[in-house]
C-alpha cells in the first residue's frame, strides 16, 4: 500500500479530490484461519450464510494447471450436481462411462515438490500427466447404450436433481434405402418439411442409473428431429421431463419416476392437448368412409395452435378497437404457420415455448434471431395460453432482466444450481447493462436490436449453467470472454485467464487454458469448453483444434 | 401500352390477390375486348367486398366477426362465438371465407377450421348448408351467411346430414350427442 501511495504522491495526483481525502479500501483479513474463528463466533445476517460459507473459496481455487493430461480414449461430459460422479462418453459414441470422483487432492502426493502454477509439456511432467487422469477418477461402470447404429449425442445429458440418474439422448440418420413413409415423417398438419440442412433422425433418450451404470428405461423417437445438443430440446424441471419434435411439432411430456427408475407417459401437446383428446376425437368421425384418417390433410387448426389464436383473438377484443381485430384477421395466416422452435419448462405445469417461421425452425436461414419470433406461456394442466409476446418485447425483457433465477430455475437452497445472474448479481447486472449499451451503440445496432439480442436466450436450456464458486461473480472477477458460466465452448485465449478475488481486488489463481506456448495454426478456430466441479476446487478445460483433443486439469496444489 | 395488355393476358392465371393488386395499376389501360368481363367481375366482386368490409367492420353481427387476411380481399377469416345455451357455448370458432371473382354471382366457399362436433359440419371443416349450395342468392352478404352458420349450430339439421353417425347419434341419444359436443367445444374449441 505504501508504495502505491508514495507513488501516487510522486506523479503528483495526491489523494484528494475536490478538497477530500480519498480513502483507500480496506482489504478484508484473507487469513482463512482468522476466518474459521470469525465464522465460529459470529452468526450471520439471516438468510445470507450462504453466500457467508461460499466466501471462503477466495482461499481455497483451483491454482495449478497440468496440460495435455493423458486421458482413456473417451469424450469427457460433465460432474453429476452432487459432484461425486463424472460422465464420460466412449470413442466409439455408444457407451456411457461412469467414473467416480476421488477428491480435489487425489494427486497431491504425486505433486509435492513441484512449484509455479502450471505444469506443461515437458519431460519431468510425463510422469504426473500419465497417472493424472486415473488419480482424480475411477472407473466404475462402462454401460454400452446406444443400440441400432445410434450414436451418443456428446453435448446432450440431464441429471436428476437427487444426483442419482442421468438422461442422455442417441441418434441416428435415417437411411436413404428404405427411406420412411410419408406418414412416419408427417404425421400431423403442422409436421416441417425435412430438408439437407435438418435431415430427419432416430433418436433415442436413455435413463441411466450412477451408481448401478445399469440402463433403466428408453424412450424412442422415430422419424423426428429433435435438438439435442446443449439439451435444447430437452428440459428436466424436477422430476417433469418436455421433449420437443420439432418434426412432428409436439411436445412429450414425461414424468420421471426415481423409486423404480422409469419413464412414465404423462402427455402429448401438439395435435391434442389433453391426455385423452384423441378419445373424444375419434367418437366424431365419420366411420362410413372406411379409409384410416390421416392428420396429415387436417384441415382444422392443431389444438394447441387453437389456443394460441383464441387468445389472440381474445386480446384483440379485449383492446376494443376495430384496428386491433382487424390487424388480428391480417396476420391470421401468418400465426398459423408459426412453428415451434424451442421451449422450456417454467415450473412443473408451465412452459415457455418459442415459435418462429418454418424456415428458422428447419434451419433454412442462417441468421435465425434477426427473424421474428413469439414467446407462449402455456399451462400444460388446464390447457391455457397465459401470455404471447414479440421477441421485441420490452415487457418480456424486463421480466428476464429482473427474474432471470426464474428462467433459470436457480434456487438460494440448491447449491447444485446456486444464484448468480444479471437478477441476483449485481456485477452480472453490469455485465447484462454493459452488452446491452454495446448494441444500441453499435452500427445498425439500437435500442430493438439490443432488445432482440437479448431476448435471444430465451429459452434457456437446462442445466446449462455452472455453479462452481469460482464463476460466481460475487466471489471472483474474470473476463467473461473466455469463460463464463454458461457451459458452452469460448474461444481459446493466449493467456491465461486471471481471477481475482471480489472482496480484496486481488489476484487470486489463473487457469491456463489450451496449450502454452504452441502457435496453433492460424486458420483453425480455437475453442475450449470447461468443466468446473460443482464445489470442489477442480476443473477440466477441453480445447479442440481440428482432430486434437487436448485436455488441462485445473487443480489445488499447495506449493508453499 | 403493349406491356400492359400483355399483363392483362396473363390475368387468368393469377391469383385473385396478384388480380387485385394488378388491377389497380394497370386497369385503366385495359382495353381488350377479351378480358373486359372479367375485369368487371373483379371490379364488382372487389367493390362488393368492400363494401361488406366496411358494413361488416362498423355493424357487426352478434358474436360474428371477420376481416379479409393480409392484404387479399378475396380471402376472409371469420370468427363465430357459441351461440348461449348451445352446446357450442363457450367456443370459439373460426372460419375460412373464399371468394371468387363471380361472387356476389357464387356462393364463397366457407369451411370450419375449429374441429366442431356437429351433423352438419365434417371433421374436414366441410359445411352442408343450402344458402351455400343452390339456395345462394347474390342478396345473401358475409352478414347473412355467419347468421346462418350460427343459427345451424343452434340448430342442426340430421335429417340432412353430413357425418351420419353424429346425426343418428342426435336423433337416437340426445344426451350422449350433447355431452360430446360439449366435450369437443372444451377440448378443441376454446
Amino acid at each position: 500500500m505504501d508504495t502505491k501511495h508514495a507513488m501516487a504522491s510522486c506523479v503528483g495526483q495526491g489523494l484528494k479530490f475536490q478538497g477530500q481525502e480519498i480513502r483507500q479500501r480496506k482489504i478484508p483479513n484473507q487469513n482463512i484461519v482468522q476466518r474459521f474463528f470469525y465464522q465460529q463466533t459470529h452468526t450471520s445476517l439471516p438468510g445470507a450464510q450462504f453466500n457467508r460459507a461460499r466466501s471462503l473459496y477466495t482461499n481455497v481455487f483451483p491454482n495449478f494447471t497440468v496440460v495435455n493430461v493423458e486421458k482413456p480414449p473417451c469424450f469427457l461430459r460433465k460432474f453429476s450436481p452432487d459432484g461425486r460422479y463424472f460422465i464420460a462418453f466412449s470413442s466409439d459414441q455408444t457407451s456411457i462411462e461412469i467414473y467416480s470422483f476421488q477428491g480435489s487432492a487425489a494427486a497431491e502426493d504425486i505433486l509435492q515438490n513441484v512449484k509455479g502454477d502450471f505444469m506443461g509439456t515437458d519431460q519431468e511432467s510425463l510422469r504426473v500427466r500419465g497417472v493424472l487422469f486415473d488419480r482424480f477418477f475411477k472407473l466404475k461402470h462402462v454401460t454400452h447404450v446406444a443400440n441400432h447404429g445410434e450414436h451418443l449425442n456428446r453435448e446432450c445429458s440431464l441429471f436428476t436433481d437427487d444426483g442419482n440418474y442421468v438422461m442422455v439422448g442417441s441418434a441416428m440418420y435415417i437411411p436413404d434405402d428404405p427411406y420412411p413413409l410419408f406418414w412416419e415423417m408427417y404425421r400431423n398438419n403442422e409436421s416441417v418439411s425435412p430438408n439437407q440442412r435438418s435431415p430427419l433422425e432416430n433418436y433415442s433418450l436413455l435413463l441411466i442409473d450412477l451408481e448401478t451404470g445399469r440402463l433403466c428405461d428408453t424412450r424412442q423417437f422415430r422419424c423426428d428431429k429433435i435438438f439435442l445438443s446443449h439439451n435444447q430440446g430437452l428440459y428436466l424441471y424436477k422430476n417433469t421431463l418436455a421433449v420437443l419434435s420439432v418434426q412432428q411439432q409436439t411436445i412429450h411430456i414425461f414424468q420421471v419416476n426415481t423409486e423404480n427408475a422409469s419413464f412414465v407417459d404423462v402427455r402429448s401437446i401438439g395435435r391434442f392437448c389433453y391426455e385423452d383428446d384423441g378419445l373424444y376425437f375419434h367418437m366424431g368421425l365419420d366411420r362410413v368412409s372406411g379409409q384410416p384418417h390421416r392428420p396429415f390433410y387436417d384441415n382444422t387448426i392443431n389444438s394447441l395452435k387453437h389456443r394460441l389464436m383464441v387468445f389472440l383473438y381474445r386480446r384483440a377484443i379485449h383492446e376494443g378497437t376495430l384496428y386491433a381485430l382487424r390487424k388480428f384477421y391480417k396476420y391470421f395466416d401468418q400465426f398459423k404457420a408459426l412453428r415451434m422452435w424451442k421451449m422450456q419448462l417454467l415450473d412443473e405445469n408451465h412452459l415457455l415455448i418459442k415459435y418462429a417461421s418454418e424456415d428458422v425452425v428447419t434451419l433454412k436461414i442462417s441468421d435465425p434471431n434477426s427473424q421474428p419470433s413469439f414467446f407462449v406461456v402455456y399451462n400444460m394442466v388446464n390447457t391455457e395460453v397465459l401470455a404471447v409476446c414479440e421477441n421485441i418485447s420490452e415487457d418480456l425483457l424486463e421480466l428476464f432482466e429482473n427474474f432471470c433465477d426464474l428462467f433459470r430455475n436457480a434456487t438460494l437452497h440448491d447449491g447444485a444450481q446456486f444464484t448468480c445472474s444479471a437478477s441476483s448479481n449485481i456485477y452480472a447486472r453490469q455485465i447484462q447493462q454493459r452488452f446491452k449499451h454495446t448494441i444500441i451503440n453499435a452500427k445498425f445496432g439500437g435500442h430493438t436490436e439490443a432488445v432482440k439480442r437479448l431476448l435471444a436466450q430465451l429459452p434457456i436450456s437446462s442445466q446449462s449453467y455452472s455453479c462452481s464458486p469460482y464463476l460466481d461473480l460475487a466471489l471472483f472477477s474474470y473476463d467473461d470472454k473466455w469463460v463464463s458460466q454458461m457451459e458452452r465452448p469460448k474461444a481459446c485465449g493466449d493467456y491465461p485467464i486471471r481471477f481475482y478475488a471480489r472482496d480484496s481486488g486481488l489476484l487470486k489463481f489463473k487457469i491456463y487454458a489450451g496449450v502454452m506456448g504452441r502457435s496453433p495454426p492460424p486458420t483453425a478456430r480455437r475453442l475450449v469448453a470447461f468443466t468446473f466441479h460443482p464445489s470442489e476446487p477442480f476443473a477440466i478445460s477441453v480445447q479442440r483444434t481440428n482432430a486434437e483433443y487436448v485436455v488441462n486439469f485445473h487443480i489445488r496444489h499447495s506449493h508453499q | 401500352m403493349a406491356s400492359s395488355s400483355a399483363s392483362a393476358n396473363a390475368q387468368p392465371v393469377l391469383s385473385p390477390a396478384a388480380v387485385s393488386s394488378q388491377r389497380r395499376t394497370s386497369a385503366p389501360a385495359v382495353k381488350d375486348s377479351k378480358t373486359s368481363k372479367q375485369t368487371k367481375n373483379h371490379s364488382t366482386s372487389a367493390k362488393r367486398l368492400q363494401k361488406e368490409l366496411a358494413e361488416i367492420t362498423l355493424d357487426p353481427p352478434p358474436n360474428c366477426s371477420a376481416g379479409p387476411k393480409g392484404d387479399n380481399l378475396y380471402e376472409w377469416v371469420s370468427t363465430i362465438l357459441g351461440p348461449k345455451s348451445s352446446v357450442y357455448e363457450g367456443g370459439v370458432f373460426f372460419l375460412d371465407l373464399n371468394f371468387s371473382q363471380d361472387y356476389p354471382f357464387k356462393p364463397p366457399k366457407v369451411t370450419f377450421r375449429t374441429r366442431i362436433y356437429h351433423c352438419n359440419i365434417n371433421n374436414q371443416g366441410h359445411i352442408c348448408l343450402d344458402i351455400l349450395k343452390d339456395q345462394w342468392s347474390p342478396a345473401l352478404t358475409i352478414s347473412k351467411i355467419l347468421l346462418s352458420v350460427t343459427s345451424l349450430l343452434s340448430d342442426c339439421n340430421p335429417h340432412d346430414p353430413l357425418v351420419g353417425n353424429i346425426a343418428q347419434q342426435y336423433l337416437t341419444n340426445r344426451e350422449e350427442h350433447d355431452k360430446i359436443a360439449m366435450q369437443w367445444t372444451k377440448r378443441f374449441a376454446t
